[in-house]
């Protein structure tokens, strides 16, 4: 048989089955072309002027990984969803004589077809609304940075070529093997073949019930960002086992309970619609929950972007109540200090700027186990042990002179007694006792400026009478230390001035002031705002391109899903209408079902979010975003954009169901 | 009064494209009375399912009239169809039509289950219907689990358990085996002596011969009938080949 046969009878099964085949184009195409817009911005040389540039490239990076190991799965199940629809198909070719090598030479050119377009036409949609996005990506990060100029590297090609191209031949190979493995009569019969029973219902039902309630219990009962953020990995795990197991299992003991209760299920309505969800749910229950899950995914992505992208200047300002602060050795020489205060002088004037409402204050700091109430020094045993880090205080002790002129008071303690400042609660705590020293507590103050911002840890300073003892209750609270107490001195001071200045003002500083010999580390806002901004900049578009993926994902799946539900209940139609219901009665149950089970997955991964909610606010705390109210609302906003867009997309697909049907 | 009345019924189709009309049915005329065991026969393309579909008013006449004990279809409002079809007719399908989300049990209590039946009553319905065909074992098996000749014995359970003033089967032999066509008719046979009404459209002389009258369709068109009288069925058989040889008008087989 000529070579061009094969080619043309796949083109023309190509656009037979264009009701599957063109979804499935789109949908390539969208994947191909965000894959090539997420490796084009790792390569490009273009965001290279950016500040930072780095840290955003190394994030996108990582994504580019994660979405290698997400698409991978994701174009092997669209495939074989598609290859399973044709069953029949390739049984016709069987029985009218094609060979199995010519089946297979077919499915290889309709498969090098789709793919090389979808390919072509993705590189050219990546080329085209790279720009675009590379606009948008210098506007979010707030940085119009000289001499950027959109261009496309090799690597992206390579990179995008290389990852479809694997695709292509896993595809390919799957489908051959799907033939070859099948004779004649059971492609022909395919879909027809009884039902699969789902075994051990009850106890995958319970474990599946089980799971999901262990992990909301741990998702709404954490307190602690650092708590969330080591067991998020672990719940979202619980929460995609029990998923599939309460759509796969749980929905069947569920309908079940419904259809041995007579009463219940002897009824007109309920009937027809019990037993239709009971073989819809034993047929779509894997798919289902993968649109659940992928769901899911969408509205914890984009909402936890949003929030730290739009709470970016919040964190920034918990993160460094202070604009500047020099962090110095305490025990330098005037003659060091000297030069510092020169610079500083100098950098205001070259930069036309004011520095205002400075203080500073001498510091040691360590950790501390608070249990019971009371506190308790660490040792290598509660170090071991699975203690979570919310039994933790970072404890900065300061002499009382420095507390005194800081926040303008005339305290005075004995050698034994101590001030805490902090603005956790610590009801009932009268005295302070470790190893076998005890002091008193004379105070405890909230509100400081000392305590001013936040952390994901909790954080409390205590104050000692003078410097030595200070040292002394540190040798105390950090026996393992050699008994050297390196106290140091922290500088901390606002900028007024127009932003840019400030920021130059800054730069400047770092650049003369680390070397000074005083100085140990300088930390200021106006830099590590650009830092952060490019950091959640790339993070929210990152965010954008994952729901992009997980959305097509999503909308392709309830497609598939809506087509085959279309030729089942098709026949399903006509029985009941022969046997006696009516035209609007059938309509209506079988309106119902299809309604249940498409919005099913959006009411679980909205309740999976709800559960979550907590989760997420306490991992966002770990980025020192403590917005709670940002948070709910983009929560909130996500929820209901998200919504609006699956209504959408589950009317438009639904127009090709009923299409099926009436035909 | 007869159960059943055709007044010269006419079906008229428009051929896909519109262009042409093909006449399916061309003023037929018959009646069926209380207890009867009807058979209708003729070739391909005689019209005999557009008949059955038209008395099962799942389609509606061109002209003509239709009238079960008394009561025209046409004065029946389209809402009321199916309420009517499933109080007073059965169907029985060559492809069976059961719904495979069903047990046999859910087949076999649908349309008492559409018509808001008790639960106890369909329990009390049930247990003889099953029993006499066989079923009883079956019933919570689902349809891609049994026979074809099971799943045919569920489809005659369904039609009989309203107790409907007439089945309609259309070659319900026509998918089964020679062994369970025999048995099939046989339990038709069985329904008709307690009574029940039965119009059936076949392709098989076999199974028409267990009939006790036949009537034979030409193209749209009423060509003749048969009744059986006292004639066993074997004798019966052999005037429906013969007649059929007529029919056929030499040459076509006509099974």
């Amino acid at each position: 048989m000529a070579k061009g046969f094969f080619v043309k009878l796949a083109l023309t099964n190509l656009s037979r089955n264009r009701r599957t085949y063109l979804p499935f184009f789109i949908a390539s195409t969208i994947i191909v072309s965000v894959y090539f817009m997420v490796t084009n911005i790792i390569y490009t040389r273009s965001i290279g002027n950016v500040e930072y540039s780095r840290t955003l490239q190394d994030m996108f990076a990582f994504g580019m990984v994660i979405m290698t190991i997400l698409i991978f799965p994701f174009m092997l199940y669209i495939n074989s969803f598609l290859i399973k629809q044709r069953k029949k198909e390739f049984g016709l070719y069987a029985i009218l004589g094609l060979e199995k090598r010519h089946v297979g030479r077919v499915i290889f050119w309709e498969n090098l077809v789709a793919s090389l377009s979808a390919l072509a036409l993705g590189i050219v949609v990546g080329c085209v609304f790279g720009r675009l996005i590379f606009m948008l990506l210098l506007f979010a990060l707030n940085a119009l940075a000289s001499g950027s100029r959109f261009s496309i590297p090799w690597q992206a090609f390579a990179f995008t070529c290389a990852l479809f191209l694997v695709i292509f031949v896993v595809t390919t190979l799957y489908n051959l093997l799907h033939v070859r493995l099948a004779n004649p009569i059971d492609l022909l019969k395919g879909p027809r073949k009884g039902e699969k029973k789902v075994r051990f219902v009850i106890p995958l039902a319970l474990f599946g019930f089980v799971l999901l309630a262990w992990a909301y219990y741990t998702a709404i009962t954490v307190t602690n960002a650092l708590t969330a953020l080591t067991t998020f990995f672990i719940a979202v795990i619980a929460v995609i086992i029990a998923t599939f197991l309460l759509f796969i299992a749980g929905s069947q003991f569920f309908l079940r309970i419904l259809r041995k209760n007579k009463k219940i299920y002897y009824k007109p309505n309920n009937f027809v619609a019990i037993s239709g969800m009971f073989h819809r749910m034993k047929q779509n229950a894997a798919g289902l929950a993968s649109i659940c899950i992928l769901s899911t995914m969408v509205l914890v992505t984009v909402s936890s972007c949003i929030a730290l992208y739009l709470g970016k200047e919040d964190m920034l300002r918990i993160m460094y109540p202070d604009d500047i602060a020099i962090t110095m050795k305490a025990e330098a020489s005037d003659e060091e200090l000297n030069e510092l205060d020169l610079l500083l002088d100098r950098l205001e004037q070259e930069n036309n700027v004011q520095i205002v409402d400075p203080y500073s204050y001498t510091y040691l700091s360590c950790m501390l186990l608070y249990e019971h109430g009371n506190f308790k020094v660490p040792d290598y045993k509660t170090y071991s042990s699975a203690l979570s880090l919310e039994d933790y205080f970072q404890v900065t002790i300061i002499p009382l002179a420095d507390y005194n002129s800081n926040c303008g008071n005339n305290e005075t303690l004995e050698q034994n007694e101590l001030l805490i400042l902090t603005n956790e609660s610590l009801k009932g705590l009268g005295s302070f006792s470790a190893g076998d020293v005890n002091y008193r507590i004379k105070q405890i103050v909230p509100g400081t400026r000392f305590t001013e911002g936040g952390s994901s840890l909790r954080r409390m300073f205590l104050v000692a009478k003078d410097l030595e003892t200070v040292k002394e209750l540190w040798r105390v609270l950090e026996p393992d230390s050699d008994g050297e107490a390196t106290p140091k001195t922290i500088l901390a001071f606002d900028v007024e001035g127009p932003q840019e200045n400030s920021l130059s003002f800054s730069k400047a500083l770092i650049t003369h002031g680390l070397p000074l010999e005083a100085v140990t580390w300088v930390n200021t806002i106006f830099t590590n705002r650009i830092e952060g901004y490019a950091m959640y900049g790339g993070l929210l578009f990152l965010g954008i391109f994952f729901a992009l993926l997980f959305l097509t994902a999503t909308v392709l799946i309830i497609y598939f899903k809506q087509v085959s539900e279309g030729y089942d209940d098709k026949e399903r139609f006509e029985i009941l209408q022969k046997v006696g219901m009516d035209d609007d009665e059938v309509r209506r149950t079988i309106n119902k079902q299809i309604l249940i089970v498409f919005y099913l997955p959006l009411a679980g991964a909205l309740l999976h979010l709800l559960a979550a909610s907590n989760m997420i606010i306490k991992m966002l705390e770990a980025f020192y975003l403590f917005n709670v109210k940002l948070t709910v609302l983009c929560l909130a906003g996500t929820c209901v954009v998200f919504g609006l867009a699956y209504a959408f997309v589950y009317r438009l697909t639904a127009k090709t169901y009923y299409r099926i049907v009436k035909r | 009064m007869e159960l059943l009345q055709v007044k010269n019924l006419k079906k008229v189709y428009n051929t896909r494209l519109g262009g042409k009309q093909f006449t399916a049915l061309n003023g037929v005329n018959f009646e069926v009375s209380r207890g009867e065991f009807v058979a209708i026969m003729g070739a391909s393309g005689a019209g005999k399912t557009t008949l059955l579909n038209l008395i099962a008013s799942l389609d509606k006449p061109t002209a003509g009239e239709i009238i079960l004990e008394g009561k025209s279809f046409k004065t029946i409002r389209d809402k009321e169809l199916s309420a009517f079809r499933r109080k007073n007719l059965g169907f029985v399908f060559q492809d069976f039509n059961l719904l495979d989300t069903f047990t046999i049990r859910d087949n076999i209590l649908l349309p008492l289950v559409l018509s808001n039946t008790k639960v106890a009553e369909m329990e009390k319905r049930l247990k003889p219907i099953a029993e006499s065909l066989g079923l009883t074992a079956l019933l919570d098996k689902f349809p891609y689990e049994v026979s074809g000749g099971e799943k045919q014995r569920t489809a005659v359970a369904r039609a009989v358990i309203t107790e409907p003033k007439l089945i309609l089967a259309d070659e319900p032999t026509g998918s089964l085996d020679s062994k369970s066509s025999a048995n099939l008719l046989r339990i038709f046979e069985d329904l008709n002596r307690q009574g029940q009404t039965i119009l059936m459209v076949t392709h098989s002389s076999m199974a028409a011969s267990h009939a006790s009258r036949v009537i034979f369709i030409k193209d749209g068109e009423l060509f003749s009938q048969l009744y059986r009288g006292r004639d066993s069925s074997k004798e019966f058989f052999d005037k429906i080949v013969s007649n059929l040889s007529v029919l056929s008008d030499g040459g076509v087989d006509v099974g």
